[in-house]
């Protein structure tokens, strides 16, 4: 599929919603705009050029433009992946196993398994890392970071 | 394998006793690890300062250190829920407002319930009055009065809607049947610039506007909230002197714990921060913030709570804001 | 004369030894936290606050000053060499900053960031001192209506941002505005949007909402692509700016530093606003637009100067008249009461030494900060030679822990992964981000200072044109418009004269 056009399609639904959430808050009076008032506004401004894209897309050379598939060919699009699962584990774990104790976890993770880089490196740098943060939050600025049930 | 009834009932005496002596030597000796102290307001705010100042003292008295972390958002609302997810055990404790309680879960849906709470103590309130520029021709609540019955529809700014200072200009307007138009602004600095420019007529001081009004920029016409005239500033009427029912019930500052706390935990606690509150250190200070010490115990604020939230309840369907 | 009598006082004041140790540890903290994403100057000088209990007033608002406008000079850093803007008023510089590291620039980019503020700050200082008191009656006839068209003037110089398709900027434009109404609304203390999330309720956090769109959508492009050695891409040349770099910064720095100090002085105003004015000023004058966007150092040097500007301006509002500009003048108030020292008016002629001593503070606090950071560069060039495989863990982790300190808020986590997810979809897609922030930062006040202008004027639109100032920037944005839109139509009219005459 063509991206522009499945691009301008996604932000047209987004503007229609936001415009509709709008008309549902209520637009209130010119004496007194409700809270709707502007975002019904900004909706149907984002919806109309939204859907400016989608009929641009319609036009010029159509067999030149990018098509969705296009736009993840070539690249290794799994370690993206990968990357935001893993940040996604951290911040649903961290607060019960412990800031520091995840951080390097997901260093070492990211460092070793998708980099593929040499133990020594995926040890040593993210303790050297997490260890100097620690001294410098915890310590120096008294600013605490979920400690977890390993207690730091 | 069999073991004889006797052994079993000998076992289990003494696992009650032991977990039983545990539990007291628990009790007896808390507190025994530090406590940590919420705030629902921000770093360098009013509230926030006199709460590092009852931790400080606290932390004297108990023989632990009292961490004090601000969690503040949503008009204290993220504080109030955060601690309401804790566990009663005298280790987690708020300093919040009681409006934050009492007030707010009329208005939307949040994630706790007044009943969700425990008030240790309240050792001071907010108030709020109507405040003019200083060269404005309003001399007196009255000539002030007179000229708002002749000119409907004076504008005024204000914290933000719903909030007790604005309600209680509301209360005032319905006492001598005027009427005004809000403009609501974000928070009480917002509100005293808009007044400095005169962009509006008034405001609902909040308790920013009173250097304000001592260094001349500002003059206060009449303080809500409360019986009794500030005795610093003598000339300022309440509304019992111009002739009006009290307005809304005062926002009080409080320290709260999760509901259920044990009552010897309870206890230790409000005693704990009356007496931190009662050092002349910590009065200088609400001093300097131009607050009044008024402590109460935690009970009797928390006995209060039905009829507030009756009131407001009232108020807010009156005002069609609520259905 | 009084100036130099005053000056007398100050200098007496700021070269007490405590003082100037206070206000070195200020500028360090401040750089620190700045070079830090995501947690400002707010929160350390939040934490930072009972360090000044003990000491004289005077010691600690020129302690807490220095963490202030500290903080924009290492905000900077970040932004240029990681493309990470930690806040708001770091995105304009990223812009242009971080292609220019890219293209092994980062030298000259901090340099003429660094020196762009030092005299920004300098001449910020120099307007504080002639023109406080009647430049904030100034700031003061600025009520609802002006705002609202100071804010529609920002939105107009949004779309000089614009590189590629307009129409997909102004677009993300109005999503920014539409995310910026996520939150309790102002007007009806009504939460909007927020999907009974209470973490929510004070909206999508700046930071968070900035690092993620740009630093984690960054990193996600990254590390699809073949393993990247390093940063930078091409070799890197000098470390300071050249002679070439001055000649093109000049004039960006004097209009920057100018816009800034008087978008500063109005409270909610500031530093954002007047760093992108002045990146949409620079982008419109200059002979080469084409490059902006890819590595112009008059894109880095003028909002650089604007943003260090309106933070010396923001001073003037809470000094003169005791109303706090932003939240950092917020605590400075709480500061200030908590000494005994009652802001107002008045205060500027009850505490002389206290006004003065913090200006003159603020002339060593610079220079302090250029002598930190100039030295600092070539460490901070040597940092992009990391390798890239060591150094994104590296990054992602520190985004991680300045989102979350904010707030101390999951929320904000989720918010910034989420937020780069999206930014990694939008610039598959090609769609530019930098208009979305930009128009999520001015959403609040526009939104609200529409809202208060018309009740005021009870329903009526004629206030924007009655009040002179109002009437006055709503001109000046047609006009913007118009001279924005008035060459792409004549080049359209030509292209199609020419093809025309092609066809003839």
């Amino acid at each position: 599929m063509n991206a522009e056009r499945v691009g301008g399609l996604f932000w047209l639904l987004f503007g229609c919603a936001a415009a509709y959430g709008g008309l549902d808050l209520g637009l209130g009076t010119m004496e007194e705009p409700g809270s709707g008032f502007l975002t019904f506004v900004a909706g149907s401004f984002v919806s109309l050029m939204a859907l400016l894209i989608v009929i641009q897309s319609f036009s010029g050379d159509t067999a030149a433009q990018a098509r969705v598939s296009d736009l993840w060919k070539g690249v290794m699009w799994w370690r993206a992946v990968a990357i935001s699962g893993l940040i996604l584990l951290f911040i649903v774990s961290f607060e019960t196993i412990g800031f520091f104790v995840c951080s390097f976890l997901l260093l070492v993770i990211i460092m070793r398994w998708l980099e593929g880089l040499e133990w020594k490196m995926c040890l040593l740098v993210p303790t050297i890392a997490t260890v100097t943060t620690y001294l410098v939050f915890k310590k120096m600025m008294n600013i605490s970071l979920p400690a977890g049930i390993f207690g730091f | 394998m069999n073991i004889h009834p006797s052994y079993r009932l000998g076992t289990i005496a003494a696992t009650i006793a032991t977990s039983l002596l545990v539990h007291s030597t628990a009790f007896a000796k808390y507190p025994d690890k530090p406590i940590t102290m919420y705030v629902a307001f921000a770093a360098g705010a009013t509230t926030d300062l006199t709460a590092r100042a009852l931790a400080q003292g606290a932390e004297k008295i108990l023989g632990v250190p009292i961490a004090v972390e601000n969690k503040a958002g949503g008009g204290a609302t993220v504080a109030n829920g955060l601690l309401a997810s804790k566990k009663p055990d005298g280790y987690t404790v708020l300093v919040t407002s009681t409006g934050s309680i009492t007030v707010r879960p009329l208005l939307m849906k949040l994630a706790y319930k007044p009943q969700d709470f425990q008030v240790l103590m309240q050792f001071s309130y907010y108030i709020g009055g109507l405040v003019v520029p200083a060269d404005s021709p309003w001399k007196t609540v009255d000539e002030f009065v007179a000229h708002a019955k002749k000119n409907p529809g004076m504008t005024y700014a204000s914290s933000g809607p719903n909030t007790q200072q604005q309600i209680g200009v509301e209360s005032f307007a319905r006492c001598k049947g005027l009427s005004f138009k809000h403009v609501p602004t974000k928070g009480g600095s917002s509100a005293n610039t808009a007044l400095m420019g005169k962009h509006v007529d008034f405001i609902a001081g909040s308790g920013s506007h009173i250097p304000l009004v001592e260094q001349g920029a500002f003059r206060e016409l009449v303080t809500f909230h409360v019986d009794a005239r500030d005795p610093k500033r003598p000339d300022i009427p309440v509304m019992k002197d111009i002739g009006c029912p009290p307005t809304n019930p005062p926002n009080g500052m409080i320290v709260v714990g999760p509901a259920g706390l044990p009552n010897d935990v309870a206890d230790k606690l409000t005693a704990t921060f009356k007496t931190v509150s009662e050092t002349p250190e910590f009065k200088a200070l609400l001093d300097k913030y131009n607050l009044d010490y008024a402590y109460e115990d935690g009970k009797s604020v928390q006995s209060k709570f039905p009829a507030e939230i009756e009131w407001y309840k009232k108020y807010f369907q009156d005002a069609g804001v609520m259905k | 004369m009084d100036i130099a009598d005053n000056l007398l006082i100050g200098l007496s004041v700021a070269f007490q030894p405590h003082n100037l140790f206070f206000c070195f540890l200020g500028v360090l903290i401040g750089t620190l936290i700045g070079v830090l994403p995501g947690l400002g100057p707010v929160g350390a000088m939040s934490i930072l606050l009972p360090i000044t209990f003990g000491i004289s007033p005077v010691t600690a608002i020129i302690m807490l000053s220095g963490i202030y406008y500290g903080a924009q000079y290492g905000g900077s850093t970040t932004s240029i060499l990681v493309g990470i803007p930690g806040e708001a008023a770091s995105v304009v510089t990223m812009l242009d900053g971080h292609q220019m590291a890219l293209k092994g620039r980062a030298g000259p980019a901090l340099g003429i960031a660094a020196f762009g503020s030092f005299i920004a700050g300098t001449i910020g200082i120099i307007g504080l001192m002639l023109l406080a008191p009647p430049l904030a009656k100034v700031a003061l006839k600025f009520g609802p209506p002006e705002y609202f068209a100071l804010m529609i003037m920002g939105l107009v110089i949004l779309t000089y941002l614009a590189q590629k398709s307009m129409v997909k900027s102004l677009m993300m434009a109005g999503v920014g505005l539409l995310a910026g109404m996520v939150g309790m609304d102002t007007m009806t203390g009504m939460p909007r949007f927020i999907f009974d999330v209470p973490d929510l309720l004070d909206g999508i956090g700046i930071a968070p909402l900035a690092m993620g769109l740009f630093g984690v959508s960054e990193i996600l492009l990254n590390v699809e692509r073949k393993i990247k050695q390093s940063v930078v891409v091409s070799k890197v040349t000098n470390l300071l700016p050249s002679r070439q770099d001055w000649k093109d910064s000049a004039m960006p720095i004097a209009r920057g530093s100018i816009a800034g100090f008087f978008l500063g002085i109005l409270p909610g105003g500031g530093a954002v606003l007047a760093s992108f004015i002045s990146y949409g000023v620079e982008k419109r004058v200059s002979k080469t637009p084409e490059q902006f966007g890819h590595g112009a150092i008059a894109g880095v040097a003028g909002p650089e100067a604007a943003n260090n500007a309106a933070a010396q301006a923001a001073f003037i509002p809470l000094l003169t008249l005791g109303v706090p500009a932003n939240a950092v003048m917020g605590i400075l108030l709480g500061a200030l009461m908590i000494h005994g020292i009652s802001p107002g008016p008045m205060m500027i002629e009850k505490n002389p030494e206290l006004f003065w001593g913090t200006v003159t503070s603020m002339y060593v606090g610079n220079i302090m900060l250029l002598v930190l950071n100039l030295p600092l560069i070539g460490l901070w060039v040597k940092l992009l030679r990391v390798r890239y495989a060591v150094l994104f863990p590296l990054i992602l982790f520190i985004a991680l822990i300045g989102a979350y300190v904010i707030n101390g808020s999951e929320m904000d986590l989720y918010l910034m992964l989420f937020f780069g997810v999206i930014g990694y979809l939008m610039r598959k897609f090609d769609y530019e981000p930098a208009p979305l922030i930009l128009a999520f930062v001015l959403t609040n006040i526009l939104e609200d200072s529409l809202r208060q202008s018309l009740i005021i004027s009870g329903g009526s639109m004629s206030i924007f044109v009655t009040r002179p100032i109002a009437a006055g920037f709503l001109f000046v944005s047609l006009v913007l418009l118009i001279t924005a839109v008035i060459p792409s139509i004549r080049k359209k009219r030509s292209a199609l004269a020419a093809t025309a005459d092609d066809n003839a």
